[in-house]
């Protein structure tokens, strides 16, 4: 199968990518995993299952201090506490979907905003700072392994690497399942979804779940990289950040929201050196995506494979 | 004590129904929630602040130039950034008003800097007392511009040829294509009416805060919430809204209790979320029927 | 098998559906005809409980529907056809039907995340089925093609296969002709007789083409304003003077069958 030998490939440049670079760089590209857990996960849940989210990022915080705490107060080793970080987040995932059951579009964007507005200011409160650390936040461990610590940015990666491929995975594995093909029929035509069987509280309940799981697991990965968190990276500029990349990637499209991910991850180091220009070149960088690749990167790369045959005989059918 | 407090949420309030209704006009016609809606109310005051406190002019001089200037803006950003783009799902031109946002982000630090600036009010001199209510001379310009503004935005839309065309073009895009009413004139008429509004807002918020570059950016996230209370497609929806708003986050100050005022955005949201779940299509929005 | 009794529907204050009752029975096909805004689509869309009924009772093979949420209705065996297609249109032909096949999909989504073996095999065995339906339909050359680049007549084929990939004793088929030119409505009334006789599956129609409804169906249900007018064999139908006169100033006249 020739898309398995693309894949193989694929896995071999991952793996070989830090070779070379700079310490500094390889941490960016951790970022940029954990980025892309959350992009994935808001996919699913806006891309496929059609709920507009802009209050992605309280999931980050609360994957983050979960992971975090866990290992701190709870004395769990990572293997343990990063699941379980994403569990709980999870289930907290159920306070978006209790809205989403009544609103649509607009009118769940704007509750889903207030649960991020609402998380980022309960966490820096004084009643429970021993615990959250207040604004100043909590210093968070390193990943431990039996006896292995994950402490340089070579490590991290790796383990950033193997944690992102599974997770990529299993979200490959629904999207592509009845569960993917029931969130899609729920957003194009709920009446023909239901009169086939699909209930729309449970697809929405489920749509919810994993995205609150992945998007928990992307906090947890993204505390643990850093080693220290705080209430202040988890506004609604990470929010629209999380929605932008899936845009710029291309809604509806896993390896869209990868492209995405990483792109908007490495771009304000690539734009560093620019210093004042910094912003004016990230937004017209924005609206330019856009202007010329109306459906995103994975849209614009699909629209060339169609339009030169050379590159479809290089990926054979179904590629 | 209570009515000074309901007369303190109003006067907030009428802001949050001025950038609410900016953003419902442009919605309304062109679909495009305008997150950039903050920074162009921004970039606007920031030009009242040229005028006022760099040329000295008085308030009622720079005001006309301001609303001309957020006017242009809002047709210039239609333009040049919406227009190009109108091939992209409806979700992504949010993020191009966003790119749109942090490019008059980045100018407006490059002329004025990151020190946040003071502008004086409107009308200066002692507050009026009426029995046992006090008012900032600056709060009763509020009302009345909101007042004035909204009268005028719904005779405009009511009983002109161009109000008439906006409504059209916004219930049925195609049809009103079909009946020869240029679309994309009534996009660029929105964006500039929308913008002219933020930047009236911006011009009345100035004086109270601090000016600096992200300080709208609260006022707008407000605006959202009131427009999406009162129904996002309803005018009298978003100033309802706005008002409500206002009124409900001055009584939380007035409550005796830490953690109300600790917690007040957390509690703004959760009316909002409550008050959806028993009307999902917003107080003053039409309800959306199931189609086959 | 489908007994509808005094069923009423009101839309405001608009009356679309008042005191209806009929009753389909196992193995025929049944035609709802009438002039449009007769209140045919709302009866299908009260059956699939789409919409909440003013008053009567609908029950499927002795259970009561009313008691049922939307999706739990194709469960009991009652599949459907929208008038204005209910395809998904970003899908491919094959990933509609496997919608279709949504009540077969069993296994949990924790082993379809995980991609463990059973699930695996349940997603080829859905798709090996799909194949069979499109092979027998002589359609399988498009199973990977997206379902809104595809002529409407085909579309309305893919839907009603759809519909029965979901397993239905009564099939309801909502004006399953429109838009078609003479070959393929010949190809879907052959195709619903087929459905019919060899798998034994009761079809109900609500069609406007007379020709079609004459052809197929055993017998005939009018409605007119929200009432049913009359009820019968499709030549007794046509000699109705009632029938006649609610047709008066429709476009088809029933007399051109």
């Amino acid at each position: 199968m020739p898309s398995r030998v693309w894949l193989a490939f694929l896995m071999l440049a991952l793996v070989l990518l830090p070779v070379g670079l700079k310490g500094y760089t390889v941490y960016i590209l951790s970022l940029a995993g954990a980025n892309v857990l959350a992009a994935v996960g808001l996919n699913l849940l806006m891309g496929y299952a059609g709920q507009v989210s802009i209050g992605q990022a309280a999931f980050l915080a609360i994957g983050g201090y979960a992971s975090a705490l866990l290992m701190t107060q709870l004395g769990l080793g990572f293997w343990l506490a990063f699941p379980l970080a994403g569990l709980l987040t999870s289930l907290t995932g159920f306070i978006l979907f209790i809205p989403a059951l009544r609103l649509t579009a607009i009118y769940l964007a704007i509750a889903t905003l207030g649960f991020g507005a609402a998380v980022q200011q309960l966490i820096p409160l004084p009643y429970w700072s021993a615990l959250l650390g207040g604004h100043q936040g909590i210093k968070v461990p390193r990943p431990q392994i039996g006896g292995f610590v994950f402490d340089t940015d070579l490590e991290l990666y790796y383990l950033t690497l193997a944690i992102v491929l599974a997770l990529v995975a299993i979200s490959w594995n629904v999207a592509r399942s009845y569960i993917g093909r029931a969130f899609i029929a729920l957003r194009d035509k709920p009446a023909a979804a239901e009169a086939l069987g699909i209930s729309p509280t449970r697809y929405k309940a489920y749509a919810f779940l994993i995205s609150a799981f992945l998007t928990g697991t992307a906090g947890a990965l993204q505390a643990h990289v850093v080693g220290h968190i705080s209430p202040a990276e988890f506004g609604l500029g990470k929010s629209i950040e999380i929605f932008a990349m899936v845009i710029l990637g291309g809604i509806g499209s896993l390896p869209g929201s990868i492209l995405g991910a990483a792109f908007l991850t490495f771009l304000p180091h690539w734009l560093a050196g620019a210093k004042q220009f910094y912003t004016f070149a990230y937004g017209a960088a924005l609206v330019l995506v856009i202007i010329f690749m109306p459906y995103g990167v994975w849209g614009f790369f699909v629209r060339l494979y169609y339009r030169f045959p050379m590159l479809q005989k290089l990926f054979v059918k179904g590629a | 004590m209570i009515e000074q407090y309901i007369v303190l949420g109003l006067a907030q309030g009428s802001l949050y129904a001025l950038m609410a209704l900016g953003m419902v006009l442009i919605f309304k016609t062109t679909d495009v929630v305008n997150f950039g809606q903050a920074d162009m109310t921004m970039f606007s005051a920031y030009v009242g602040f040229a005028l006022m406190v760099g040329f000295q002019w008085p308030f009622w001089a720079a005001l006309p130039v301001v609303i001309v200037f957020g006017f242009l803006l809002g047709i210039a950003v239609e333009r040049l950034a919406l227009r190009p783009a109108k091939d992209a799902p409806l979700v992504s031109l949010l993020i191009v008003t966003l790119g749109v946002a942090l490019m008059l982000n980045a100018i407006a630090s490059w002329i004025w800097g990151f020190d946040p600036k003071s502008l004086p009010y409107a009308i200066s001199g002692p507050p009026l007392v009426l029995g046992n209510i006090i008012l900032s001379r600056h709060d009763l310009v509020i009302f009345t511009t909101t007042v004035v503004l909204s009268l005028g935005f719904f005779a405009l839309l009511k009983f002109t040829k161009i109000g008439t065309a906006m409504r059209a073009a916004a219930q049925n895009r195609l049809g009103a294509q079909l009946l020869g009413i240029p679309v994309y004139r009534i996009n660029m008429l929105s964006w500039g009416l929308g913008v002219a509004l933020g930047a009236v807002a911006g011009m009345l918020i100035a004086p109270l805060v601090f000016l600096d570059l992200n300080v709208m950016i609260f006022v707008m996230i407000k605006g959202f919430a009131a427009a999406v209370l009162g129904g996002f497609t309803s005018l009298p929806g978003a100033i309802v809204g706005g008002l409500l708003v206002g009124l409900f986050e001055s009584l939380l100050i007035a409550v005796p209790l830490e953690l109300a005022n600790q917690l007040k955005e957390t509690l703004v949201f959760v009316l909002i979320i409550v008050l959806l779940a028993v009307r999902p299509q917003g107080l003053l929005g039409e309800p959306v029927h199931r189609r086959f | 098998m489908l007994s509808v009794k005094d069923l009423s529907m009101r839309f405001g204050g608009l009356k679309a559906l008042d005191g209806v009752s009929f009753s389909v029975n196992a193995g025929e096909i049944v035609g709802l005809i009438g002039p449009n805004g007769a209140g045919k689509t709302t009866v299908f869309n009260l059956i699939s409980r789409l919409y909440e009924p003013s008053g009567g009772q609908i029950s499927f093979r002795g259970e009561d529907l009313l008691q049922l949420r939307s999706h739990q209705v194709v469960e009991r065996g009652i599949s459907r056809t929208f008038q204005l297609l209910g395809l998904f249109p970003y899908m491919t032909v094959l990933e509609n039907l496997m919608v279709g096949e949504h009540r077969d999909f069993q296994r949990n989504p924790l082993a379809v995340a995980l991609g463990l073996p059973g699930a695996r095999r349940e997603e080829r065995d859905r798709r090996a089925q799909a194949h069979w339906l499109l092979r027998l339909l002589n359609m399988d050359a498009l199973a990977q093609a997206p379902v809104f680049a595809l002529p409407y007549g085909t579309q309305k084929l893919i839907e009603l296969a759809r519909a029965l990939l979901a397993r239905p004793r009564l099939l309801l088929l909502d004006e399953p002709v429109a838009g078609m030119n003479a070959a393929e409505k010949a190809t879907m009334s052959e195709f619903i007789k087929r459905i019919n006789r060899d798998w034994g599956i009761t079809v109900c129609i609500v069609e406007h083409d007379m020709g079609v409804v004459m052809g197929l169906c055993e017998r005939l249900i009018v409605l007119n304003y929200g009432r049913v007018i009359a009820e019968g064999r499709p030549d007794e139908i046509q000699q109705n003077p009632e029938v006649i006169e609610a047709y008066l100033g429709e476009e088809v006249g029933i007399a051109e069958a």
